[in-house]
C-alpha cells in the first residue's frame, strides 16, 4: 500500500499560470517545460498526505485556476474601477497563495493537533522547470516513452493505461492489477504516468479519504462523510466509522474510513485514480472497437415471454431508449411478483443497450447469486463477452461490455455503465447500506439508466414511484401463468415445553408435515428466526418426522454451518426432503414441488413483509407443481405476516384482472 | 419519522455504536453482548502454563499442563489470552488483523487490561512489549495489531510499552505451519533493538497458536536481560488431540 504524499505548486507559463498537486514535481516539470521552455514552478507546500494536499488545491484554487489561467485579465477594462483595478503580478500571488496555505493548514492542525503535518519552513520554493527535469526541455517525445507501460496491440503506452482505467475508481495497486489482467505490464514508476495524464486533465487523482472542511472528513471511495469532534483528536481513536492513528506508511497523522475497509484501506495518504467511462471513451480507440463488436447482439435461448413478460419487456425497452428528456426519471421499478421471470425481461432491455453500443451491468448484492446467474447470462448473450465480479474472481479488472458483478464490486466502476440492474434490490448487504446505494449510483454514466428489481419493494422505492421520480414496471402473474400461493395464517405455539424443560412439536405442524411428506415427491423449506431456535428446534422436528422417513429426511442449517452448501445441494437434489433454515435460504434455492411452512412467524425482528413474501415465493414456482402450500405459524398476527398476505392477494387480484393467469 | 429521528438525536443523544455488532452502546467500547462473546471460554479448559485451549471432554483435572508444556517449558510463564481462537472472537480477530478495523484495538485493550487485572501472577509486570511485525508487512497490513493492543492495555493499566524487539526476518506465515515448523521458522526472527533491563515484561500479541513466536521472543528478552517473561494474547489456539493431565 504505496504512500501518496503531495507538493502543492503553482506554474507560470509564459502569460498564464495554474496549481497543481504532484508527488514528483520532476515529472510535471518535464511536462510543463515542453509548453514553456522558461516556466517556472512554486512549491508551495513540502509532501503532505494527498487527502491534505487535495483540499488545498480545491479551495484555495479555482477550477479555472487548476486548468491554466491568464496572468492578464481579458475582460474589457471599465472606465473608473478599471484603473485601480490592477490584474495582480504573479509572483504577488504565490506570496498570497502561500500565506493562505499556512494559514488553512494552521487551521487543520487545531483539529488534528499541532505538528500533525511537515514544516513548512522554506516554502514558497521556486524553481526552473528546466532545472527541475534536467537535460530534457520539452520533448514530447520521451515523454510518450515515459508512459512506461509496454505497448498493447494498436494501442499506445498512455490508451493502454486510460483503457485499463475507463469507467474505473482505482487505487494504485489494483490499477496495476487491472493492466495485468487486460493484457499490459506496468512497467517502470507508474504513478508517474498517471501524473502526466492527470496534468494533461485525461484522469482524475483524488485521495481515498479528504476533506470537506478542516474538521470534515470525507471517503472519496464509499462516500461515507464524518465530523471531527470538538477540540484536537487523539490518535488511536475512532468515531463514527472514522478512526484516526498515526500511518505507519507516510509517517504522518492519518485517518482511516472504516466503512469501506474491507474492500482495500482508505486512508488520507492513499490516491485514488478515476476516469468517467465517457471520457474514457471518447479518447481510447479501444472503446470503440467494443462498439463496433457489440453492434450485432442477439439473444439465444430465451423461451418465448409471456403476455405478462412480454408488456413489461417492451415497457422496459422503451424506458431505456436513449434519447430520453430532461424531465423523464431515468431510474426504474421493476416489481414482480417471486418467480415471475423478471431476468428474460431485462434481458432484452440489456441486449438494446448493448446494440446500440452501451455497457451495462448486472448487480446483485450477493456473490452465490452472481456465480449462478452468470452461465444462464452468457448462454442468453453468447456473442457478448460477459465479466463476472465478485470477491474472488479472477477477472475482477477485465473489460467488457457486459458486466455481472456483487454491489460490493461496483464500488470500484466510475460512471461507466449506460444501464445499470439491479437485482434483488431489497436483499441484504445492499438493503440499508447507504454505501452500495451510493456505490449503484456512481456506476451510472451521466444520463444514463438505472432497473431496480425486486419482489419486495421497500417503502422508498414505492414512494419514490408514487411520486413519479422513478418509472413503475409490474409483473403481476408468474411465468406459468399460476397464481402465487396465498399463505395461511395459524395462530398456534409451534413448540410445546413441559415442565421438565423438554420440548415437543405441537400435533398441527406434526401432521401437516406428515400430510406434506405423504404427497409424491414433495418438499418442504422450514423457516425459523434464529440460528439459535434453528440448532434447537432442528433435532426437535426431525424428532417429530422420524416415523415417516429416515434421519436424512430432514436437514437443519444456517449461515454459520460449515456444511451449509452441501446440506443445501442434498435439499436441492431432493435427497433431503425438509430443509429447516433461516432467512439466508429466503431467496437462494429453488426446487420444483415445494411447500413452505414459517415458524415463529411473529418474530418481527426478523420476519418483515418482503421477507415473509420471499420465503412464501418458494413455493409452486415449476410449471408441472403450481400449487404449493404455504402456512406462516405464530403465536399472533403481526403487522407484517397481514401485510405478507394482503400483498401476495392484492398482486394475484391484479394478475387475474389483466388476464394474465391462464394457468388457473 | 426522519426529522422526528433528528429531534429525538438532539434532545438524547445517540450513545456510541458497538464496533463490533453496530448496537447502541453506551461506553466507548464493545457493547455487553459482545464483551461476553469475546471472553466466552465455554465447553475449553486451558493448559496452565501456555494457556492453549482443549475441548473440555479431552481433558482432565483443572489445574493440569498439556503435553508440549510437561515435554518441554516454554521461555515464557505463564500466558492467558482472552478465549479460545474460535467462533466469533475469531472473526473479530479477522475484522481486526485483515480487514483493518482498528477501531476494535479500543475494546480489544480494555478487555486485556481486564484479563491482565484478573490475574494476580502478572501484578508484578514492569512493561509491556508488542510482537513485532517486519517492516513489508508493516506496509502491506497498515499498522501492527499487537503494538496497537499493547499501547490501548498501558493506557488504561498505567504501564509504559516498550517496543524493545525488532523483527529481522520476514518469516513465513505460521498460520498453516505445524508446532515443530513453526519454531524452527521464527528462530533467529527476533533480536532486542534495546536492553529491556532486569523489568518483568508482558509479552503482548493477538493470537498463540502453538506458542513458538511467543516463546522465541520470550527467549530473546530473557537472554538480553529481563526478569521474566509473560504473555498476553487476545486468543489460544484449540488443541483436539492432546490431553491434559494433572
Amino acid at each position: 500500500m504505496k504512500d501518496l504524499l503531495v507538493h502543492l505548486y503553482m506554474t507560470k507559463l509564459g502569460a498564464s499560470y495554474r496549481a497543481f498537486i504532484t508527488h514528483n514535481p520532476g515529472v510535471d516539470a518535464r511536462l510543463l517545460a515542453g509548453q514553456a521552455p522558461d516556466g517556472i514552478i512554486d512549491l508551495l507546500t513540502p509532501g503532505l498526505p494527498v487527502g491534505v494536499g487535495s483540499y488545498l488545491l480545491n479551495t484555495l484554487f479555482t477550477q479555472e485556476e487548476i486548468c491554466g489561467r491568464p496572468l492578464v485579465d481579458g475582460s474589457p477594462a471599465r472606465p473608473v474601477l478599471g484603473w485601480f483595478r490592477r490584474a495582480p503580478a504573479y509572483d504577488d500571488l504565490v506570496k498570497v497563495k502561500a500565506l493562505k496555505t499556512v494559514k488553512l493548514l494552521a487551521d487543520m492542525e487545531t483539529v488534528f493537533g499541532s505538528g500533525a503535518f511537515p514544516d513548512m519552513t522554506g516554502y514558497p520554493a521556486r524553481s526552473r522547470c528546466r532545472d527541475l527535469a534536467p537535460g530534457c526541455p520539452g520533448q514530447h517525445a520521451r515523454l510518450e516513452q515515459h508512459g512506461h507501460v509496454e505497448q498493447h496491440g494498436h494501442m499506445t503506452g498512455r490508451e493502454v493505461i486510460v483503457n485499463a482505467l475507463g469507467g474505473r475508481i482505482l487505487f494504485l495497486e489494483e490499477l496495476a492489477q487491472a493492466l495485468r489482467e487486460n493484457g499490459a505490464e506496468a512497467g517502470g514508476d507508474l504513478a508517474d504516468s498517471l501524473q502526466v495524464l492527470a496534468l494533461q486533465g485525461r484522469l482524475e487523482i483524488l485521495p481515498s479519504l479528504g476533506f470537506k472542511a478542516p474538521g470534515e472528513i470525507t471517503c472519496f471511495r464509499c462516500g461515507h462523510t464524518a465530523k471531527v469532534r470538538a477540540g484536537p483528536v487523539r490518535p488511536g481513536t475512532g468515531h463514527d466509522q472514522v478512526y484516526h492513528d498515526r500511518c505507519a506508511v507516510c509517517g504522518c497523522l492519518s485517518v482511516y474510513c472504516e466503512q469501506c475497509s474491507t474492500m482495500g484501506e482508505s486512508r488520507l495518504c492513499r490516491g485514488l485514480y478515476a476516469l468517467r467511462g465517457d471520457q474514457a471513451a471518447a479518447g481510447c480507440s479501444a472503446s470503440r472497437a467494443e462498439k463496433i463488436f457489440c453492434a450485432g447482439v442477439k439473444l439465444r435461448g430465451v423461451p418465448p415471454l409471456t403476455p405478462a413478460q412480454a408488456r413489461a419487456s417492451e415497457e422496459l425497452a422503451g424506458f431505456c431508449r436513449p434519447g430520453h428528456r430532461d424531465d423523464t426519471p431515468t431510474e426504474c421499478l421493476l416489481w414482480a411478483v417471486t418467480g415471475a421471470g423478471k431476468t428474460q425481461v431485462v434481458l432484452q432491455a440489456a441486449a438494446s443497450v448493448l446494440a446500440a453500443g452501451g455497457q451495462v451491468l448486472y448487480a446483485v448484492p450477493r456473490r452465490d447469486v452472481v456465480r449462478e446467474i452468470a452461465p444462464r447470462l452468457r448462454d442468453a448473450l453468447p456473442d457478448i463477452d460477459i465479466t463476472a465480479n465478485y470477491g474472488g474472481s479472477t477477472e475482477k479488472f477485465r473489460r467488457s461490455p457486459f458486466v455481472i458483478a456483487t454491489t460490493h464490486q461496483v464500488l470500484r466502476y466510475y460512471m461507466q455503465f449506460d444501464l445499470v440492474i439491479l437485482d434483488e434490490a431489497d436483499a441484504y448487504p445492499y438493503k440499508g447500506s447507504e454505501l452500495l446505494r451510493r456505490a449503484v449510483r456512481r456506476a451510472v454514466k451521466p444520463g444514463g439508466y438505472t432497473v431496480y428489481m425486486t419482489a419486495t419493494p421497500g417503502s422508498e422505492l414505492l414512494s419514490r414511484a408514487r411520486r413519479k421520480q422513478i418509472r413503475l414496471i409490474t409483473i403481476p402473474a408468474r411465468y406459468h401463468g399460476h397464481p402465487v400461493p396465498e399463505p395461511l395464517i395459524k395462530v398456534a405455539s409451534p413448540f410445546i415445553r413441559d415442565k421438565q424443560g423438554g420440548c415437543t412439536v405441537s400435533s398441527f405442524i406434526a401432521d401437516l408435515l406428515g400430510r406434506w411428506l405423504c404427497q409424491q415427491g414433495a418438499q418442504v423449506f422450514v423457516f425459523l428466526p434464529t440460528i439459535g431456535m434453528v440448532e434447537e428446534y432442528g433435532p426437535i422436528l426431525r424428532q417429530a418426522v422420524n416415523g415417516f422417513a429416515a434421519a436424512e429426511l430432514l436437514q437443519f442449517s444456517h449461515s454459520r454451518d460449515p456444511l451449509r452448501d452441501r446440506k443445501a445441494d442434498a435439499f436441492k437434489s431432493g435427497l433431503s426432503r425438509i430443509f429447516v433454515t433461516t432467512t439466508i435460504m429466503e431467496r437462494g434455492i429453488t426446487v420444483k414441488n415445494a411447500n413452505v411452512l414459517v415458524l415463529e412467524a411473529d418474530f418481527t425482528a426478523v420476519f418483515d413483509e418482503g421477507s415473509l413474501i420471499q420465503m412464501a415465493g418458494r413455493a409452486g414456482r415449476s410449471a408441472e407443481f403450481p400449487a404449493g402450500e404455504v402456512v406462516f405459524a405464530a403465536r399472533r398476527v403481526t403487522g407484517p405476516m397481514r401485510d405478507a398476505v394482503n400483498s401476495i392477494r392484492c398482486l394475484n387480484r391484479i394478475a387475474a384482472r389483466e388476464g394474465y393467469l391462464s394457468g388457473e | 419519522m426522519e426529522i422526528m429521528k433528528k429531534l429525538m438525536d438532539l434532545v438524547f443523544p445517540p450513545g456510541m455504536e458497538c464496533p463490533l455488532c453496530g448496537a447502541e452502546t453506551a461506553r466507548d467500547n464493545l457493547c455487553r453482548k459482545c464483551r461476553v462473546k469475546m471472553t466466552d471460554r465455554r465447553g475449553f479448559r486451558s493448559c496452565n502454563l501456555c494457556g492453549r485451549f482443549f475441548a473440555e471432554q479431552a481433558s482432565a483435572a483443572a489445574g493440569s499442563l498439556c503435553e508440549e508444556c510437561r515435554s518441554e517449558l516454554p521461555a515464557f510463564f505463564p500466558a492467558r489470552s482472552l478465549g479460545p481462537y474460535t467462533g466469533e472472537l475469531k472473526e473479530a480477530i479477522y475484522l481486526f488483523k485483515y480487514r483493518g478495523r482498528r477501531s476494535l484495538a479500543d475494546g480489544f485493550g480494555q478487555l486485556m487490561a481486564g484479563l491482565f487485572l484478573d490475574h494476580p501472577i502478572f501484578a508484578c509486570a514492569d512493561v509491556l512489549v508488542p510482537v513485532p511485525l517486519n517492516r513489508e508487512k508493516i506496509l502491506l497490513r497498515g499498522f501492527n495489531q499487537s503494538a496497537m493492543l499493547a499501547e490501548n492495555m498501558g493506557r488504561i493499566l498505567n504501564l509504559p510499552v516498550n517496543a524493545c524487539l525488532d523483527r529481522i526476518i520476514n518469516t513465513t506465515s505460521q498460520s498453516r505451519l505445524t508446532g515443530r515448523v513453526r519454531r524452527e521458522n521464527v528462530k533467529g526472527a527476533f533480536v532486542p533493538k534495546t536492553a529491556p533491563g532486569r523489568v518483568n515484561v508482558i509479552l503482548v500479541d493477538d493470537i498463540l497458536t502453538t506458542g513458538a513466536t511467543a516463546g522465541e521472543c520470550a527467549r530473546v528478552l530473557l537472554e538480553a536481560g529481563a526478569n521474566s517473561v509473560g504473555v498476553l494474547t487476545l486468543a489460544a489456539g484449540v488443541r483436539e488431540k492432546s490431553v491434559l493431565s494433572s
